[in-house]
């Protein structure tokens, strides 16, 4: 490569190149390729099509430049870089997603951006299977009813639920086990998913 | 306790593009370049 020309500016190299120059060229790719490669890395974060990516650039660049309709103003390496951008955007657009930060070791970016608050989808979920719970408990016969919602909904006690309902704990205890044994078969006969 | 996540940042600086894709830029120019003169020399004259 020319010596001479590495010294030159972009502006003098451009007009070299327009003017059929191909080495000016090579020294401008060379100049600014660390630059807007890592530009596009910055974006896609992904080898293979940053380098696809670079290549179209500089294809854009070439026939604009043989086109004639390129304005010198100092500034290539900016308008290098818009052109790069505008094809990181297109890249985006046709895959249709955005730029994916992968977890590495046990660093996880929601560890520190996630809230607690739950989305609208969870909710409906969440009120779904409360009623669907709230069904198969009606089917229920009267004392394990009677039990199954004092522990569930009064958060009652089995000594207390003993006491309001006239029986030993162990009566309490045996019609909640018996009361939990028929949901689970209600579920399983309604084919029905308690999960969120 | 306060955590640092800088060795965690993904990796935004590169040792730039492959020697093949500067290659196929060059290779693209000298191509259209050549296919420009022939188009200019195959013209008819006015």
């Amino acid at each position: 490569m020319s010596n001479s020309l590495i010294k030159e500016k972009d502006a003098v190299l451009v007009t070299g190149y327009i003017n059929g120059c191909e080495r000016s060229l090579a020294v401008l790719v060379e100049r600014h390729k660390l630059k807007i490669f890592n530009f596009i890395y910055s974006k896609v974060f992904d080898r293979d099509i940053a380098e696809d990516i670079f290549q179209d650039t500089f294809i854009k660049v070439i026939r604009t430049l043989k086109r004639g309709v390129y304005q010198e103003e100092g500034k290539f390496l900016p308008w290098v870089m818009r052109i790069s951008h505008n094809l990181v955007i297109d890249h985006f657009r046709k895959s249709n997603r955005i730029p994916i930060f992968e977890s590495k070791d046990d660093f996880d970016i929601f560890q520190i951006i996630g809230d607690d608050v739950p989305n609208v989808e969870s909710s409906m979920i969440d009120k779904q299977v409360v009623e669907d719970l709230q069904k198969l408990i009606t089917e229920l016969p009267d004392d394990q009813r009677e039990v199954l919602t004092m522990r569930l909904y009064k958060d009652m006690s089995f000594k207390e639920i003993a006491e309001s309902t006239g029986v030993s704990i162990n009566t309490a205890l045996g019609r909640m086990r018996y009361a939990v044994i028929n949901i689970r078969k209600l579920i399983a006969e309604h084919q029905i998913v308690l999960s969120a | 306790m306060e955590q640092n996540y800088s060795k965690n940042k993904p990796q935004t600086s590169t040792d730039g593009p492959s020697d093949l894709s500067v290659k196929r830029i060059l290779a693209f120019s000298k191509a259209f370049k050549t296919l420009n003169t022939i188009e200019e020399s195959t013209k008819p004259k006015e």
